[in-house]
């Protein structure tokens, strides 16, 4: 058991592995009536779900870690969606039938998308990350609410029709790829010097100055590292779908975000794991309860705020997201 | 210049809708720092409750209007009561953010209940006749074409507008709100019941909402979806962080902007329409960041 | 050359003049006071110094370097570190990320080390940690170390306050009301605390204080204001002498 202890990075490596392989074989063994467990279905909600996650850890570095409050989440996710589709759809007409040359030109095109969705939270965080609160919030509700209006008068990028016949890149090997690096990227971040900035910021944004810490350049900063996540996801969640419409990407779509974040618990990553992972399999295993089910979400909403209002996790980490403590010495001079 | 007329006025009909929903968020904010998500979905069942209930109004009293958009306003402010008490009280000393969730938790519920096919049912709507709509001869060529609903609208907004600014500044319990929304914890120590006073919010505010739904719905004369609030509901809410959030003028002076610009926008492209709410909202509060008629309260150290 | 020379300072809230023609010069190792009633426009003094506000008139010059529309964070950087009247911890940190993060500026590692956990990092971070610790253990803090600060009692919230201000390596401390809430003990151990750390850190403090006590047994010269003006300033006996503070705190004709 010490093997646990000693090699809590090794155990963490393997358990996901694992977690791919068991998912990969009922994905492709035969299991039931000749077909797999989990069809086509399953495993484009599992994907749905990574994504998910990815979008809500980002957007808990802003909101849980930082204290500020974005509500535009999906704007920034919009622009990598439609970035990464522009170029492997319309401009290089890539395919999945040549993965050598696809597989390059989606990495590059998702990763210009995060770029660009990362230039468009610079450009959003600068000006409105000294607005506070709740008028943070507004800007960033708006902000998406433009990206989207753009989007909709741009013929070029299908305008209200939405944009259609994207390669379908991503797989169940991407998205957990995508997903752990994503996540364990942030996650470093967090447990970083400046984590503990960011932090500091949302405690007291007026002690942190006192501290030395430039918190403006902190808070842009982390925002728009979170729309660079944003836009990689958008990029990921673009080729899943395979079509994508400015609708895909409304306020209402960021308000899930909120959601998931709040319920599983802004103040911590594994919160912003659970809260997506639970509400994105959840609706679909209520589905026996057919028109029922989008009025009995709701409610477990409001009941899991009114009853537990730090979310699910509240400020609690699963061990394998910590970092491991450090021995101090026992006595210095 | 009748052109230019025409999409002012046309402006200022949506802008008086727009203005009753834009109250309601104005002063549920004001007294408890909570964007009622749901107060979009409370406009919503206002219309339509316009529909069920005009025609049995219409039947009682003759005239269909007055006694529906009253029975709309009660209804709607016996929601906002409840809605309240059950969802945002158990959370009113705990982290706003969690009342913020529950409140797009409480806007899903009302959006999905009342979509069930018991209740609203999802299907399209189309709205009873409240007034019969008639055109009102323009003196001069200017081309305006302007209908008594567009007056009705204007009118029923400004009448409830100029009751509202009564209420807040003459009525007891009205002033008591205002001294709520000042500073809470002072207004608590002078005796003031904050339960009361935000359960009064609460009321008013949905009533209001109530009233801009039955208009909405003889405007425009059909009921989309129980989703039909999110939209509008969106616009009020920019227009009440316009003219700066928690102030009554304010959203009203934002809800107008709002629609003019709105009105103008959509005569060039109706996408643009839709989206110029949004950059005139960000314009303003990065020169403004409390919006046009907010205070700016800097944090002391 | 004085360690920070004020001249003519000048602050005005709308048409409310809080400031005056403040001046004062502080030499190196000295412990000076800033006393007066309530409103006096000491706390506003503090915050021009520290950037939160910019002055409306006046020079403020720190070690030669002019410090007038420096930002705070800058201004720490410059090495002013500073206390609050009503205690501002990052509460939901650790007693020992409160240390950390004061240190944050001086850290050598940069975002990409911090993203990916670079040798830079493990290297900055057994350093920082290091240090944290070691100043801890000066403020007998060490034993609450991972604990959240905010939890911490109120005593060991304000040392670890101070520690936090000196964890950012300063050579001018400001000290706002630092024996505010404490019973006649903890204003005689923070008294102690006051010279020792100007002794072990080698700094010079400025503070502000009510308790008499504590402003006459710590300091060697004392300023007084009042309405934003200076009215008197020398060393503790004259100050505890002059007829004007005496008026100032308790009005005409006591």
């Amino acid at each position: 058991m010490t093997f646990f202890r000693t090699h809590r990075t090794a155990v963490t490596v393997i358990a996901f592995v694992l977690t791919y392989v068991v998912v990969k074989l009922l994905s492709v063994l035969p299991l039931v009536n000749g077909g797999p467990l989990l069809n086509g279905y399953y495993i484009q909600l599992i994907a749905l779900a990574g994504i998910n996650i990815v979008m809500t850890v980002s957007l808990g570095m802003v909101n849980g870690f930082t204290g500020q409050f974005s509500i535009g989440h999906a704007g920034f996710m919009a622009v990598g969606a439609y970035t990464s589709a522009m170029i492997t759809t319309v401009w290089l007409h890539t395919s999945v039938t040549n993965p050598w040359v696809g597989y390059p030109v989606f990495i590059l095109a998702i990763l210009a998308g995060g770029l660009l969705a990362a230039a468009a939270g610079y450009l959003v965080g600068t000006p409105s990350l000294r607005l506070k609160g709740d008028y943070l919030a507004i800007v960033t509700l708006s902000a998406n609410e433009l990206i989207r209006t753009v989007i909709r008068v741009t013929n070029a990028l299908g305008g209200p029709r939405g944009l259609g016949g994207i390669p379908k890149f991503t797989n169940l090997e991407v998205v957990f790829v995508f997903t752990i690096v994503s996540v364990v990227l942030m996650r470093n971040y967090l447990f970083s010097s400046h984590g503990r900035s960011m932090k500091a910021v949302r405690d007291s944004e007026i002690a942190a100055e006192a501290t030395g810490i430039n918190t403006t350049k902190q808070k842009v900063f982390v925002f728009v590292f979170s729309a660079f996540f944003a836009g990689v996801s958008g990029g990921v969640f673009a080729h899943l779908l395979q079509f994508i419409h400015p609708d895909n990407f409304s306020f209402v779509k960021s308000l899930e975000y909120l959601i998931y974040l709040y319920v599983g618990g802004s103040t911590s990553i594994s919160g912003a794991i659970v809260g997506p992972a639970v509400f994105t399999v959840l609706p679909e295993l209520m589905r026996a309860l057919q028109q029922w089910r989008m009025v009995i979400y709701p409610l477990i909403l409001v009941l899991t705020m009114i009853f537990r209002t730090e979310g699910i996790m509240g400020a609690r980490e699963f061990r394998f997201i910590l970092i491991p403590q450090r021995q101090r010495k026992e006595v210095s001079a | 210049m009748g052109q230019f007329l025409q999409q002012l006025i046309n402006g200022i009909q949506i802008g008086s809708i727009y203005a009753l929903i834009a109250l309601g968020y104005t002063m549920v904010y004001g007294i408890v720092r909570l964007i009622n998500f749901a107060h979009a979905d409370i406009f919503m069942v206002g219309a339509y409750m316009g529909f069920f209930l005009a025609p049995v109004m219409a039947r009682v009293f003759g005239g269909a209007f007055i006694p529906t958009i009253i029975a709309a306003m009660l209804i709607t402010g016996l929601l906002g009561f409840i809605m309240e008490k059950l969802a945002y009280r158990p959370l009113r000393y705990k982290s706003r953010l969690s009342a913020l969730i529950t409140a797009l938790g409480v806007s899903l519920f009302l959006e999905n209940f009342c979509a069930l096919p018991f209740v609203f049912t999802p299907a399209f709507r189309k709205f009873p006749d409240l007034i019969v709509a008639r055109n009102i001869p323009i003196p001069g060529n200017l081309g305006l074409n302007i209908s008594n609903v567009l007056l009705l609208d204007v009118g029923v907004s400004v009448i409830l507008m100029v009751l509202l600014f009564w209420f807040v500044n003459k009525t007891l319990i009205g002033k008591q709100m205002r001294a709520v929304a000042f500073d809470k914890p002072t207004a608590s120590l002078m005796g003031i019941n904050i339960d009361v006073v935000i359960s009064t919010a609460f009321i008013v505010g949905p009533a209001l909402a109530g009233a801009g739904g039955i208009l909405y719905g003889t405007t425009y004369g059909m009921l989309a979806s129980p989703f039909l609030g999110i939209w509008p509901g969106l616009k009020a809410f920019i227009a009440a962080v316009l003219g700066g959030i928690g102030n009554i003028p304010g959203a009203v002076l934002g809800a107008y902007i709002m629609g003019i610009s709105e009105a103008f926008a959509t005569s060039v492209n109706s996408n643009l329409g839709y989206g110029i709410a949004f950059a005139i909202l960000i314009g303003i509060l990065l020169v403004r960041p409390s919006g046009l008629l907010g205070k700016f309260m800097p944090e002391k150290v | 050359m004085a360690l920070l020379d004020v001249q003519h300072l000048t602050q005005f809230f709308g048409g409310l003049r809080a400031v005056s023609d403040f001046n004062i010069q502080l030499e190196h190792g000295e412990i000076v006071g800033l006393i007066g009633p309530n409103g006096a426009g000491k706390t506003t003094v503090f915050n021009v110094l520290t950037g939160v506000y910019t002055p409306t008139k006046g020079t403020i010059v720190f070690d030669g370097q002019n410090i007038v529309g420096k930002k705070t964070y800058q201004i720490t950087q410059a090495g002013i570190a500073r206390t609050f009247q009503n205690i501002r911890l990052f509460s939901q940190s650790s007693v020992i990320d409160n240390i950390k993060i004061a240190y944050h500026f001086r850290m050598s590692y940069g975002n990409t080390d911090a993203f990916l956990h670079t040798r830079k990092y493990w290297q900055g971070e057994q350093l920082v940690d290091d240090y944290a610790i070691d100043l801890l253990r000066l403020f007998h803090l060490e034993g609450h170390a991972e604990d959240v600060s905010g939890s911490l009692p109120y005593g060991a919230q304000r040392r670890l306050e101070i520690a936090r201000a000196l964890a950012t390596k300063p050579r001018l401390l400001i000290l706002d009301e630092p024996a505010a809430g404490m019973n006649p003990a903890e204003a005689d151990e923070l008294m102690e605390m006051i010279h020792w750390l100007r002794d072990k850190f080698d700094l010079t403090i400025l503070l502000i204080e009510h308790q008499m006590r504590v402003v006459m047994g710590v300091c060697e010269r004392i300023k007084v204001m009042d309405f934003g003006e200076t009215i008197c300033e020398g060393v503790p006996e004259y100050i505890r002498n002059d007829p004007r503070v005496c008026e100032a705190y308790l009005g005409k004709g006591a």
